[in-house]
């Protein structure tokens, strides 16, 4: 488990640069945006994504990342297969929980000082995940991303095996057909309310982690197939 | 002696390539092993297999015992590859701290003696520095570990005479203390053979030789004379190359040679002389060559 334990902290050694210089741009661009906007505010009120949202989105950048970059590098350093594998579902774990808690706290924040001349669009206010307060919000937010970290991961460590090769042709086929196809696009978009923006909150996140397991799953029946 | 890692009749092909044929090894605990063969031999694909980085197309490869199934690898492996995949944005010291919880027995006094005997800033960014200083760095972790299993796949690439002289004296005085099994492939053959004690020759992705160092060295000889004495001292026994300048013969021999037959040799005006393993590699890979 220690040697896992490594695998975060390996990985918090390696993010935490690119990231302040992530978050720090990102900040920059946004007092600039806010600052010409309370300036030469003309038309209006304008429209942005929650700053929040946006540097959650760096969890799905590494985890797009990991498995091609942090994969060979780890296991040259001495790391096994189930180590990596493990170490990094941790690290997104960690990440999911301070992205999530980042963005409920913010909020408040964004909603009562940022949005005077600009309107951010949240994604919990999107998905209806403040319905049930902070704590609901908060464990919407995490499993959400969790699952979209999981899909990303699997993706992504499939690409040299064959069935992983299949589902990237099923995947390439079927996502402009059901967008196409109004009927398919209803199912499609019916199926995804039900899994990220369930009513009820048991069943969005037992939906939420059922799906999670299975791509974590698969994702770790392709790295155990994977050369280094 | 105890077998820490064995291959039965392990196959790997690259598509049409026959990277390893049919190969069936045993490394013993505590011993030093040095694996030499020519470019595209298959030392690489053999240590990746061993370690579980890439997967036999069939065979078994067992460690401890314990037979490794795909994506299995053992803990007790450390594993320095010739590329150094490591992370180019690192510092020297971020690496050794990343590496060191991974081995059980690491040495951080070992490490940091390593990081003052190769001059190592300890702050410089990994892909700042030369291909020498980058394979220093893989030594330093192949050693720091102090792995039950340690494989060198090419570690003295770049490296300057001096550091390689500093690199052989540290194994050995390291390896005297703390035994261990020690895998290294590599091109400077007559270096590794003061420190290597068995050798395994890889040819076409099979195991051409394997034997004691001493063995070889007390078996390779050049016997040379007169050609005709030569031939005829030599009638019965294994000559891996020949090389005839006019009348003067110069025979590599693969034999045992007792003192009996040395001193008959140089009763007869014929000299012999022991063989270094650079030669012998060169001439016995070469399957018996004769030059006229």
């Amino acid at each position: 488990m220690s040697r896992s334990f490594n695998i975060v902290k390996i990985s918090y050694g390696i993010i935490k640069f690119p990231f302040l210089i992530f978050a720090i741009t990102l900040v920059l661009v946004s007092i600039t945006n806010f600052t010409l906007n309370n300036i030469f505010n003309a038309g209006g009120i304008m429209t942005s994504a929650s700053i929040a949202n946006i540097i959650a989105s760096y969890l799905f950048v590494i985890s797009a990342i990991w498995p091609i970059y942090f994969y060979k590098r780890i296991m040259s350093l001495g790391a096994t297969r189930k180590e990596y594998y493990s170490g990094i579902i941790f690290t997104y774990v960690a990440m999911a929980a301070i992205f999530s808690l980042f963005n409920t706290v913010w909020i408040p924040f964004e909603n009562s000082f940022l949005s005077e001349n600009i309107f951010y669009y949240n994604i919990v206010e999107i998905f209806n995940w403040d319905q049930y307060g902070t704590l609901g919000s908060f464990l919407y937010q995490f499993f959400a991303y969790l699952l979209i970290v999981s899909f990303i991961t699997l993706l992504f460590s499939c690409f040299n095996h064959m069935i992983g090769i299949l589902l990237y042709i099923v995947l390439a086929v079927g996502i402009p057909i059901s967008v196409s196809i109004g009927e398919l696009r209803n199912a499609l978009g019916k199926g995804l309310s039900i899994v990220f923006s369930n009513p009820s909150i048991w069943i969005g996140l037992a939906l939420n982690i059922a799906f999670i397991l299975i791509f974590f799953y698969s994702g770790w029946w392709f790295t155990k197939r994977r050369e280094v | 002696m105890q077998t820490v890692l064995e291959t039965k009749n392990v196959i790997k092909n690259y598509r049409k390539t026959k990277a390893v044929r049919n190969l069936s090894i045993k490394l013993e605990e505590n011993t030093i092993y040095g694996l030499l063969g020519r470019n595209g031999a298959g030392k690489t694909t053999l240590l990746n297999l061993l370690t579980g980085h890439k997967f036999p197309d069939s065979g078994e490869i067992k460690g401890f015992g314990k037979t490794l199934n795909k994506g299995d690898s053992l803990q007790e492996i450390c594993y320095i590859k010739d590329n150094h995949q490591f992370f180019e944005e690192s510092k020297v010291i971020q690496l050794l701290n990343f590496a060191a919880p991974f081995y059980e027995h690491w040495d951080w006094n070992f490490a940091n003696e390593l990081l003052r005997q190769f001059e190592l800033d300890p702050n410089k960014k990994f892909k700042k520095l030369s291909r020498g200083m980058k394979s220093t760095v893989g030594i330093m972790i192949g050693l720091a570990s102090r792995a039950p299993i340690t494989i060198f796949d090419e570690p003295l690439l770049g490296l300057d005479a001096v550091m390689r002289e500093k690199f052989y004296d540290i194994l050995l005085k390291d390896y005297a203390e703390h035994p261990r099994t020690i895998l290294m492939s590599t091109h400077l053959i007559d270096e590794i053979s003061k420190v290597v004690e068995k050798v395994m020759i890889l040819e076409t992705g099979s195991i051409k030789l394997f034997d004691d160092m001493d063995t070889i060295r007390n078996k390779s000889y050049f016997v040379s004379g007169k050609s005709d004495v030569v031939e005829s001292i030599l009638k019965h026994k294994n000559v891996i190359h020949k090389d005839q300048h006019g009348k003067i013969t110069i025979a590599a021999v693969f034999n045992t040679m007792s003192k009996q037959e040395i001193m008959e040799a140089e009763e007869l005006e014929l000299s012999v002389e022991g063989m270094s393993l650079q030669k012998f590699f060169s001439y016995y890979c070469m399957g018996g060559d004769k030059h006229e």
